[in-house]
């Protein structure tokens, strides 16, 4: 019936079962890939080997050109990071993903930002909402892809290229995702994960893109602190900032509890393991009895830990990183509860990330790489490379390997960003959507019952007079609040876009309501809905006799009830041939959002393609 | 001599900071909202009744009341003679955006619908048998949300059936219809209003409208002019206006016209006020042409809220008050007699309705539970006096 406001829940059988044939179909493909770059890797090595045989030699020239092995706190960074882009990933593959992110976490991580915020961040949703089986798999991909590839490339372009793709996904995640990490709402805290956990992932992103000669020393490792220092200032005056609800745990004896206590008590409720559930709930219980004390040590704990990396000096830099990953790893277990469960958590919170980067600035700061020459010969005495060498002495086994290896994580990358762009770029909703709401349409080929009525110009119409085009069949309520103007919008909307074809197709209403059922209300309704000067447009109406005969030989209800409610209909669409037969049959009700209605635009049209060719 | 990498890690850090600083600074000094005219709480609402000698009608809003879109209105009538309330309430529309009604002194009864969710106009109803069956009208935009945003005027021996609607516009425009209340044509706008006779009121939207004594179209308004209240009538071809001008101490700030009802050869007014000192309630009448009288204010608190206003056969005029707390407060004034606070109703009372017998009714909502209070006349008790149950389906628009 209309109205009814269905939803889809998140683990709707047919979206996760085309979410889980989309990233097979893709790992198929990147299949494929792999074994072209695995002939490719033994043409290349067997051209190397050939040529080596022509000149007699058996062995590779050992050559070298970086001056020293990778610096520790990039390795650190790329390491870690690139394996928390695969935890990422992984946790995308989760089966509500699809339809639940953008309900479940990206529109709530929005909710109290600042409406411009909220526009933003709706229009990444309403690409997620349209798209949502492309959209998830390619995050999968984009996320693993990005994982391996600062993996497998440890210098080099390729290494500061997975950098900086890593730094510019995570703005997107960042912006779209994590709403700029709620820095523009009012609770922004560092105790909730503010500024936002991929903020650290673009952060280490940007480091690893810099030159190899920027860890060479102290001083990037000395910048990383110094701003994480100021960082963590910011945070402590933010969290002793007055009345933002962190100094009480229960506020004022009632039933109302401080906003730490309230956020922990939410957490504990996700569903999770029971003894982290248990930790959590104490934690809770703890803050509200003791909240001012709490705060307190957050506020100097934050205070204390900035000024002290601020200085950058290593006695008390160090005291500080632990006293950091200390209050990090406390905070992301008892806070923000690892921030990967619950079925939608898209990855561990920031506390990880952030105790990451502050490892590696410290590292960076205190373990500057030395030079090869100084400690080890450089190459193998006997055979040296020269500057005149030819490509395929240069490309020892390894750098074949990695580079192989690279191209195969740049092309997963590929495999998710691709159709990524292509739903970015399509603002009409996947059918799915509608097939998931409403059903597999109905395929019928028997002769459509005939109608005798009247449309809103006053001319006479029946089934026979629209013989010789396709006709799209409904039926509307004009005095309807919900679903009839939308049901109204998707016709519309799949007049305009069947362009060029639209004189080959009539859209036709019929009137659902015996009440408020005259051409003046029939003309009324095409007003509001802009449908007034459509040409391929009729809205029929007819005596209640008329009418009924009609809902009854199309298998529509429609019920009067009483009490202020609007008349109830089913929401159904037909899709009736040139000759008068019926060929589909569709439920076209309009879904809880606007992705739903155009979903059905969708399916109506492929429903109307297959019946036009 | 610093090097341009140090000069770059500097500003990196000062960036840094002043970004921490600002982040600190918007989010303690956030802008404040902005304040309109005339206090929210004192925003007239479409709970209403009115009792005619034809017979009482009463809109009641039922459902879940905190959620609108299953907030439903509901349209009670009680016949004259009669003990116990009807539902009425118009078949074939969700009228979870609200109800109005036009009830004349005699003969049928017009309702309009409000627009709600996507429904951007306004369907109509009309009745001659007490509501117990329906005309379907069409006013083909959007009625005001105003419990005097719909007058009709039954055909007699001599005149067509007429109807007036006040529809949204951006200051208000009224437009003039058939007893058939199909086929509308504009009136009369606030700016044409304006221009023809409000210019010593300085008209502030238009409000209510009403059919006179003479049978002349009536426009209620706010009136911008302290001590000015905004009824014009059209007598003669020419908009005049007929509203009272207030003398101290009831005149101190602009006025609105909350409500607009003429009964027989009685004009009743309701207008409100607002300044710094708070906000208070003020009836004015008018008798078979005679000079206007206006009762003393009733001051409205900050942490009151008007929920219903209903006018009885004799220009008598209660009102329903809520707050503080839960505290339901009726208050009946009548033309020469001071405000009377009643004795307080239930929480979940939404409408009052003085009925002709100098008695009054109060309707206490539960969900779809209804229970019907009177107030007998002369007494100090409230009487549970019917009981009802509304099938009111919900999630239905």
């Amino acid at each position: 019936m209309g109205g009814m406001g269905r939803s889809l829940q998140a683990g709707n059988s047919i979206v996760v079962s085309a979410f889980h044939t989309a990233l097979f179909h893709q790992l198929l493909l990147l299949l494929v890939i792999a074994a072209g770059l695995a002939i490719g890797f033994n043409v290349v090595r067997t051209i190397q080997y050939r040529r080596l045989a022509a000149e007699g030699r058996a062995t590779f020239p050992a050559v070298s050109k970086w001056p020293y092995p990778e610096p520790a706190g990039r390795r650190i960074l790329r390491i870690s990071f690139g394996l928390l882009w695969v935890l990422d990933g992984l946790l995308q593959l989760q089966a509500a993903m699809p339809l639940a992110l953008p309900s479940s976490v990206i529109q709530p991580a929005a909710s109290t930002s600042p409406q411009w915020v909220q526009h933003l961040v709706n229009s990444g949703v309403s690409i997620w909402s349209n798209h949502p089986v492309q959209a998830a798999a390619a995050t999968v991909w984009i996320q693993v892809g990005l994982g391996i590839w600062l993996l497998v490339a440890p210098r080099g372009l390729w290494s500061r290229a997975g950098g900086l793709a890593s730094a510019g996904w995570g703005l997107i995640v960042w912006i779209f995702g994590e709403a700029f990490g709620g820095i523009f709402g009012p609770g922004l805290t560092w105790l909730f994960g503010a500024p936002g956990a991929v903020l650290f992932y673009c952060a280490a992103g940007v480091l690893l893109a810099l030159p190899d000669r920027a860890f060479a020393t102290p001083r990037l490792g000395r910048i990383v602190l110094a701003v994480s220092g100021a960082f963590f200032i910011g945070m402590a005056v933010l969290q002793a900032w007055p009345g933002r609800g962190f100094w009480q745990g229960r506020i004022h004896a009632s039933n109302h509890v401080g906003t730490l206590t309230g956020m922990v008590q939410q957490m504990a409720q996700t569903p999770q393991p029971g003894f982290l559930s248990s930790w959590v709930s104490a934690f809770g219980a703890f803050d509200a009895a003791h909240g001012w004390a709490v705060n307190l040590v957050a506020v100097v704990a934050l205070a204390a830990i900035g000024v002290a990396l601020c200085t950058g000096r290593r006695r008390l830099v160090f005291p500080a990183l632990v006293a950091a990953i200390a209050l990090c790893l406390a905070d992301w277990l008892l806070v923000e509860d690892l921030g990967f469960l619950g079925g939608v958590g898209t990855d561990p919170n920031s506390m990880v990330p952030m105790a990451i980067v502050l490892v590696a600035g410290y590292v960076a700061l205190v373990r500057v790489p030395v030079p090869v020459q100084a400690s080890a010969p450089v190459v193998d005495a006997t055979v040296v490379a020269t500057e005149t060498s030819r490509w395929w002495e240069k490309a020892t086994p390894s750098y074949v390997v990695r580079t192989a290896a690279a191209l195969g994580a740049v092309a997963i990358v590929l495999v998710g960003t691709a159709p990524m762009a292509l739903a970015a770029t399509n603002p009409n909703a996947d059918p799915i959507l509608s097939e998931a709401l409403n059903g597999t349409p109905n395929m019928l080929d028997t002769p459509a019952p005939p109608f005798h009525l009247i449309d809103q110009r006053g001319t006479t119409v029946n089934l026979a007079s629209l013989r010789g085009r396709v006709v799209a069949l409904t039926f509307l309520d004009p005095v309807c609040t919900s679903d009839c103007p939308l049901i109204a919008q998707e016709f519309r909307q799949a007049d305009q876009r069947l362009a060029a074809e639209a004189p080959k197709v009539d859209f036709v209403a019929i009137v659902a309501n015996p009440i408020y059922r005259s051409v003046s209300f029939t003309n009324a309704f095409d007003r509001q809905e802009s449908l007034e000067h459509l040409a391929n447009w009729f809205y029929l109406t007819g005596s209640v006799a008329q009418l009924q005969h009609v809902w009854d030989s199309y298998g529509v209800l429609v019920g009067t009830e009483s009490a202020g409610a609007m008349i109830a209909h089913s929401d159904l669409a037909f899709v009736i041939d040139a000759e008068g037969r019926e060929r589909d049959a569709l439920v076209d009700d309009p879904g809880p959002d606007s992705a739903f209605g155009s979903s059905f635009t969708s399916l109506l049209l492929d429903r109307i393609d297959q019946v036009l060719h | 001599m610093r090097s341009a990498a140090g000069v770059r890690a500097t500003s990196v850090l000062v960036a840094g900071v002043l970004a921490t600083v600002l982040f600190v600074a918007a989010l303690a000094f956030p802008p404040k909202a902005s304040a309109t005219a005339l206090p929210p709480q004192l925003r007239v609402p479409l709970a209403t009744a009115v009792t005619t000698p034809a017979g009482s009608w009463a809109v009641v809003a039922m459902g879940h009341l905190s959620d609108p879109l299953n907030t439903f209105w509901e349209l009670f009538f009680l016949a004259p003679g009669a003990s116990r309330w009807s539902l009425v309430t118009p078949p074939g529309v969700a009228d979870n955006g609200g109800l109005v009604a036009g009830v004349p002194f005699f003969g049928p009864v017009a309702i309009g619908f409000e627009p709600s969710q996507q429904l951007h106009y306004s369907p109509l109803a009309l009745s001659s048998d007490g509501g117990a069956h329906w005309t379907p009208a069409l006013m083909p935009t959007a009625l005001s949300a105003a419990p005097d945003a719909l007058a009709y005027e039954p055909a007699g021996p001599a005149v067509p059936g007429r109807a007036l609607a006040l529809v949204r516009t951006r200051g208000g425009q009224v437009l003039a219809g058939p007893a058939s209340l199909i086929g509308w044509a504009p009136l009369v706008s606030d700016r044409a209003l304006m221009a023809l006779a409000g210019r010593s009121c300085g008209i502030e939207g238009l409000d209510a409208v009403a059919f006179g004594p003479g049978g002349g179209p009536m426009v209620g308004t706010g009136c911008r002019r302290p001590g000015q209240v905004g009824i014009f009538t059209l007598q003669g071809g020419l908009w005049r206006q007929t509203g009272p001008t207030l003398s101290a101490p009831l005149a101190g700030s602009p006025t609105e016209m909350l409500r607009l009802d003429v009964s027989g050869s009685a004009i009743t007014g309701l207008v409100a006020d607002s300044n710094g000192a708070g906000s208070r309630l003020l009836a004015v009448w008018r008798h078979g042409g005679g000079s206007w009288s206006a009762s003393a204010p009733l001051p409205i608190g900050p942490s009151q809220t008007l929920l219903s206003t209903a006018f009885g056969v004799g220009g008598e005029l209660a009102v329903l008050v809520a707050g503080p707390g839960k505290n339901r407060t009726p208050e009946e004034v009548a033309p020469g007699r001071p405000w009377i606070r009643l004795p307080l109703l239930p929480p979940g009372t939404t409408t009052v309705a003085p009925m002709g017998n100098g008695s009054i009714d109060a309707f206490d909502v539960h969900g779809s539970h209804l229970r019907v209070y009177t107030l007998a006349a002369g007494a100090n008790t409230w009487i549970s006096s019917q009981s009802m149950d509304v099938p009111i389906a919900y999630g239905s628009s």
